[in-house]
């Protein structure tokens, strides 16, 4: 479904990604772990359209997606949601979500999907009246899932879903990112720095270090690896 | 020398009138900070810019200024998509190449010292076309009084102009709160990143919102060059008005600029009664001051 081949990508002149391949197949989850500035995020924004790629390939459905813009990315059903989790400060939770259908017209499956999204994160219903920046770091990024749902992606980017939260929230993020796989069938890329919940619920990572993806397999694969073990999960 | 009640009222009333007039002029300015974080030293251009289309039109036309002020705005509006893709667009796409992303680079120094080589193109060129010696755009409704309860009168010009200002302003915040254009609007200019992400394509937003600020600018110099003078350095007068009106409200708000209009429109007219003509000018700057003194982030800063 996406394929990302030899992308190499910079900030001006620093170089983040010097070489990053990686595919993902349909009904996936697939992630990417690594360490802070590894090239996680930078990968996603590649794939958004948020930067353009120096060099190298990224396909979707079999047609390449570099050079279009971040709004016409998502329109092909590629949704991210960002680091920083990208919501819309002054708008209340319901409005944040009503904007992540925003290129939809489908009246009646927007909200098929809003009720998916509440029946997933009922507190979100509870507080719909309220404004998204007065919501809870938790709450927060569930809404933030939330409103990336509410894009009807047929490839959903989460960026760290389980950054600065408490242990027992990091756990239902992870719960519930497998869950709108199995319900929905959507494929999902996560990148993450919390290797063990990544490795656990994935299909399938790939491991990026210094803007390179080095390593690649399915979730027990690389539990049991080695080096991962050593650097990424402190055993 | 003892104040009169009526006179009271009469400067109340002429005080809400100039009030619309700077809440649309303000709420221009503050829709470019707001949305783009743009602070726009040229807003006052577009104002004097839209006096002198509208004085054209009339010459040529030979049609009533308040008749073609939504011609000379549109016009302007225009020029300021134009100055957003040729001038604007080139150097923040630059800034995203480098950084990555979207993000407020219009706050960036460059972007300022643009609008202020704008401003004084502007200048100079109304300059050279239109010539130094200010012009007035006589409207016949200007000469028509109209008497009120009380024995007070204020020409049909003047009310209008506030008919106006208030018709704008209210049309302005339905768009903002019920369109999707709107809620676009205000979805970029709290997270532009976030927006774009949701599929907003923000250049077209950044377009949508110099078309407003400018067309709003012009449309107040136009309906108010038939009661003050057309001239190059209008708009000069104008900015500082401007700026005033945006901080107190609370930078970046609509509401709260709408609001500081009529204040300081009230406070001026207040002022220039109870300490003398003189004074009028620095009551605006005084009403800042104390306002920031309360409360920095202006009336209703913070919130969007």
């Amino acid at each position: 479904m996406l394929k990302v081949d030899n992308v190499s990508a910079a900030y001006g002149k620093a170089l983040a990604l010097k070489e990053v391949s990686l595919r993902v197949e349909k009904g996936e989850i697939v992630s990417l772990i690594g360490a802070n500035g590894a090239g996680k995020t930078t990968t996603l924004r590649v794939i958004s359209g948020m930067i353009r790629p120096l060099k190298g390939e990224v396909t979707f459905e079999g047609r390449s997606i570099v050079g279009l813009e971040p709004y016409q990315i998502t329109s092909i059903g590629i949704i991210h949601v960002p680091e920083g989790r990208g919501l819309f400060p002054e708008m209340t939770v319901r409005e944040n979500l009503e904007m992540g259908a925003f290129l939809r017209t489908d009246k009646d499956s927007i909200n098929e999907d809003l009720e998916f999204v509440y029946s997933l994160f009922p507190v979100l219903k509870e507080r719909e009246k309220q404004l998204a920046g007065t919501l809870s770091g938790g709450e927060q990024q569930m809404l933030a899932i939330g409103k990336g749902l509410m894009g009807n992606p047929k490839l959903l980017m989460l960026d760290e879903p389980s950054l600065g939260l408490a242990p027992m929230l990091v756990d239902k993020i992870f719960e519930t990112i497998v869950q709108i796989n199995k319900e929905k069938g959507t494929t999902i890329l996560v990148a993450e720095q919390n290797a063990y919940m990544a490795l656990t619920s994935s299909h399938r990572a790939y491991v990026i270090e210094n803007g390179v993806t080095v390593m690649e397999g399915t979730g027990e694969e690389l539990l049991g690896n080695e080096h991962v073990r050593k650097a990424y999960l402190g055993i | 020398m003892i104040v009169q009640p009526i006179e009271v009222i009469e400067q109340v009333i002429l005080g809400l009138m100039i009030g619309g007039i700077y809440g649309i002029i303000g709420v221009g300015l503050t829709m470019i900070f707001g949305v783009m974080r743009l602070s726009n030293f040229a807003h006052g251009e577009f104002y004097m810019i839209g006096a002198y289309i509208a004085f054209t039109l009339v010459s040529v036309t030979g049609g009533d200024p308040y008749i073609v002020a939504p011609l000379a705005a549109i016009a302007v509006g225009l020029i300021g998509i134009l100055i957003n893709k040729l001038l604007f667009k080139p150097l923040y796409e630059e800034m995203k190449e480098i950084k990555g992303g979207a993000a407020f680079y219009f706050q960036d120094l460059r972007f300022i010292m643009l609008t202020i080589g704008l401003s004084i193109l502007f200048v100079d060129l109304a300059l050279v076309l239109w010539g130094p010696i200010p012009l007035s755009i006589p409207s016949p409704l200007t000469e028509v009084r109209v008497i009120i309860p009380g024995g007070l009168s204020f020409s049909l010009a003047r009310i209008i102009t506030f008919i106006v200002a208030v018709a704008t302003l209210a049309a302005l915040y339905t768009f903002l709160k019920v369109t999707k254009t709107g809620k676009a609007i205000r979805a970029t200019s709290q997270n532009p990143s976030a927006a774009m992400l949701v599929g907003i394509n923000t250049y077209k937003i950044y377009d949508i919102t110099m078309f407003l600020s400018t067309a709003l600018a012009a449309l107040a110099g136009c309906i108010l060059a038939p009661i003050y003078n057309v001239y190059p350095t209008m708009g000069l007068d104008v900015v500082a008005k401007a700026f005033v009106v945006v901080i107190t409200g609370g930078m970046g708000n609509v509401i709260g600029s709408i609001l500081a209009g009529f204040l300081i429109g009230l406070a001026e007219n207040l002022g220039g009664l109870f300490l003398g003509t003189e004074y009028k000018q620095v009551v605006a700057f005084i009403i800042m001051i104390i306002v920031l003194w309360l409360k920095p982030e202006g009336i209703l800063g913070g919130k969007k």
